[in-house]
C-alpha cells in the first residue's frame, strides 16, 4: 500500500477498489473502462458520482507495487489503449 | 593479465549499466511524446481539456508519467462519454456524468500521484541515485581529468609559441618547481568535476525512478552529496598542497551543490556517438602529447648529463649562520660516518647517523661523551632551482625544524615529517650539541632536499607553518 493515502476511511476504500481490480483482472488483459465495466458487472449496483474516482490510483498502485503490467496496445480501429494485466511469479 | 582484463571489463560493464539506467531515467523525466494521444476530440472540449488540465496541473510528476496520466484518462473519458451517450444522454449531459465520476480532479491528481510514488519505488529511486552517482563519478573524473589535461596542454603550446617569438609571460608556478602544484589543481578540479556529474547523475536518475519531479529530490542530494563531498574534499583528496589546491578542493562541495540545483529540470545532454568518438580522440591526443613529452624530456635529460658540476667553497654555504663548527679536539675528523637517509613522500626523510672511531683511533664511546643535547636541525636553504650554491637562507636566524636525536649505542636517528610542514621547501639538516665549554656547535651536515607538502586539505589547515 503506498505510503501517502490520507485518512484511514480512504485507505480502505482503495484497498476495496484494489481488490476488486485484481479479481477483475483475473481474466486477462483489460483496459480501464473494461475493468470497471467487469467491476460493476459484479456487483450490479447503479453507477453514481465519484465512483470511478478510485478506478486510477488502484491500478496505477498496483501497478507500482509490480502485481500488474500495464502495456500500451493499439485496439481494432487503431487507437493505442492502456491495458493492465496482473503479474505472475509463474506464466499462466 | 586475466586480473587487469577483468578489472577494465567490470568498469566497462558498470560505466555501461549506469549510462542505461540513466537514459531509462531520462526517458521517463522528458522529452516524452505520448504515443497515446487518444481522443483528440474531447481535449479540444472545453469541459474535459479544464479537467485534465486541472489534473495534470496538479500531478508533480514527471513529464512521461503527466503524459501517460494524461492520455489514459482522455481515453477513458472518450469511452464513457460514449457509453453514456449510447444509455440515452446528450452529449453535455453524458459529459458532466463522466467527469462527475471521475470526482474532483485536484483529488484525483493527489490520488494519482500518492500512487505512482509509492514506498518500493522511492527504494528503487534512491538504490539507482546511489548506482548512477557513482557511475556519474567515475565517468566525471575521467572525463574531467582528460579535459583539463588537454585544456593545460593547449596553455602550454600557447606558452611556448609566445615564449618563441619573445612575448614575455609571467611566471604563474608561484615558485613551484616540483608540480605539485599543477598536480594539486588537477586533482582537486577533477573531483569537482567528478562529483557535479554525479549528483546530477544520482538526482535525475533517482527522480525519474521514484517517480518524482528532479527538483522535489534535488534538496535532499544537495545535502547528503553536499556533506559527503564536503568531507572528501576536506579528508580524502590527498598528495601535493598549497593554498591554491586548498581553493580548488572548496570547489569540490559546491559543484555538488550547485548540480543538483542549478536547472535540474533540465534534461541531461544527449551524448551521441561523435561526443564518445571526440571523447576518445581526446584522451589518445593528451596520453601520445603526454608520452612525447615524456620522451623529449628523457632525451634533453640524458644529453644534458655531460654538465660540469659546480663546486662551491664552504663559506659561500653560509653554514656558520647555523653555529660554529665543532672544535676537532672534541670531534675528531670523521668521528661521524655518512648518514643514512631512508625517504618516502608519506613519511619524510629518517636519517641515521652513526659515530665512528675518529681521527688517531679516538673511540666513539669518548668522542659522544664530549656532546650533550645532540639534535638534528632542519635549516631552510636557498632554492635548488636557482643560481649560485644552494646555501643556508641568512634571513632565518633558527632552524624551522628541530628533532633530538635518538640515540641507539653509537647510532644517532631522526625522522622529520616535511610533507607535514607548509613552507619546507628547500632545507639542509645538520646535527648540533652542547660543547664541554656549554656551546652549541655544528657536528654534521647530513645534506639536503625540496619537500612539498603531502596531505588533505584538513592536514593543510591544521598544518604548522
Amino acid at each position: 500500500m503506498s505510503r501517502l493515502f490520507g485518512s484511514r476511511e480512504e485507505a480502505r476504500a482503495l484497498a476495496a477498489e484494489r481488490r476488486q481490480v485484481l479479481e477483475a483482472l483475473n481474466g486477462g488483459a483489460l483496459t480501464g473502462p473494461a475493468v470497471m465495466r467487469r467491476i460493476s458487472e459484479t456487483s450490479g449496483a447503479a453507477a453514481a458520482p465519484g465512483d470511478e474516482s478510485l478506478l486510477y490510483p488502484a491500478l496505477h498502485s498496483l501497478e507500482a507495487e509490480w502485481r500488474l503490467t500495464a502495456t500500451w496496445q493499439s485496439d481494432a480501429q487503431g487507437k493505442p489503449r492502456r491495458s493492465y494485466r496482473r503479474r505472475r511469479l509463474l506464466g499462466r | 593479465m586475466i586480473i587487469l582484463l577483468g578489472y577494465f571489463g567490470g568498469l566497462a560493464a558498470f560505466l555501461v549499466a549506469t549510462v542505461l539506467v540513466v537514459r531509462r531515467s531520462e526517458r521517463r523525466l522528458g522529452g516524452y511524446t505520448p504515443r497515446a494521444s487518444a481522443a483528440s476530440r474531447l481535449e479540444t472540449d472545453d469541459p474535459v481539456s479544464a479537467y485534465l488540465d486541472r489534473m495534470t496541473a496538479e500531478l508533480r510528476l514527471p513529464a512521461a508519467d503527466v503524459a501517460e496520466v494524461r492520455a489514459e484518462l482522455a481515453d477513458h473519458l472518450a469511452d464513457s462519454i460514449a457509453s453514456l451517450e449510447g444509455e440515452g444522454l446528450e452529449t453535455d449531459g453524458a459529459i458532466r456524468e463522466a467527469l462527475a465520476r471521475l470526482g474532483s480532479a485536484d483529488e484525483l491528481a493527489r490520488q494519482l500521484r500518492a500512487a505512482h510514488q509509492s514506498t518500493r519505488r522511492l527504494l528503487a529511486g534512491v538504490g539507482g541515485g546511489v548506482f548512477a552517482g557513482a557511475g556519474g563519478f567515475v565517468i566525471g573524473y575521467y572525463g574531467g581529468f582528460f579535459l583539463l589535461l588537454l585544456l593545460a596542454l593547449v596553455v602550454y603550446a600557447v606558452a611556448a609559441v609566445l615564449s618563441a617569438i619573445g612575448i614575455p609571460l609571467p611566471d604563474l608556478s608561484g615558485g613551484d618547481r616540483t608540480g605539485g602544484t599543477f598536480n594539486s589543481l588537477l586533482l582537486a578540479f577533477s573531483v569537482a568535476i567528478a562529483a557535479g556529474t554525479a549528483t546530477r547523475y544520482a538526482v535525475r536518475t533517482s527522480a525519474g525512478l521514484s517517480r518524482h519531479a528532479p527538483r522535489s529530490v534535488a534538496g535532499f542530494w544537495a545535502v547528503a552529496l553536499g556533506l559527503g563531498f564536503g568531507a572528501v574534499a576536506l579528508f580524502g583528496v590527498r598528495g601535493p598542497q598549497g593554498w591554491p589546491g586548498v581553493a580548488a578542493e572548496a570547489c569540490i562541495p559546491v559543484a555538488a551543490v550547485g548540480a543538483a540545483l542549478f536547472r535540474i529540470d533540465r534534461p541531461m545532454p544527449h551524448v551521441g556517438r561523435w561526443a564518445l568518438v571526440l571523447g576518445l580522440l581526446a584522451i589518445v591526443g593528451s596520453v601520445s602529447v603526454l608520452m612525447l613529452g615524456a620522451l623529449a624530456f628523457t632525451t634533453v635529460s640524458s644529453g644534458s648529463s655531460s654538465d660540469q658540476a659546480t663546486s662551491y667553497q664552504l663559506p659561500d654555504m653560509h653554514f656558520d649562520t647555523v653555529a660554529p663548527a665543532a672544535p676537532t679536539t672534541w670531534l675528531p675528523n670523521g668521528s661521524l660516518n655518512d648518514g643514512v637517509w631512508s625517504w618516502s613522500d608519506s613519511t619524510g626523510p629518517r636519517l641515521n647517523v652513526s659515530f665512528v672511531a675518529g681521527e688517531g683511533g679516538v673511540p666513539p664511546a669518548t668522542v659522544l661523551a664530549n656532546w650533550r643535547a645532540i639534535r638534528f636541525e632542519a635549516w631552510h636553504i636557498m632554492p635548488f632551482g636557482n643560481p649560485g650554491p644552494p646555501a643556508v637562507d641568512t634571513q632565518y636566524s633558527s632552524p624551522f625544524a628541530i628533532q633530538p636525536a635518538t640515540q641507539e649505542g653509537t647510532d644517532l636517528n631522526a625522522t622529520f615529517h616535511f610533507e607535514k610542514m607548509r613552507s619546507a621547501g628547500s632545507w639542509e639538516i645538520f646535527i648540533t650539541a652542547i660543547g664541554p665549554d656549554g656551546v652549541r656547535y655544528r657536528l654534521y651536515d647530513c645534506g639536503g632536499g625540496e619537500s612539498t607538502f603531502n596531505g588533505s586539505a584538513w592536514d593543510w589547515l591544521t598544518a604548522a607553518q
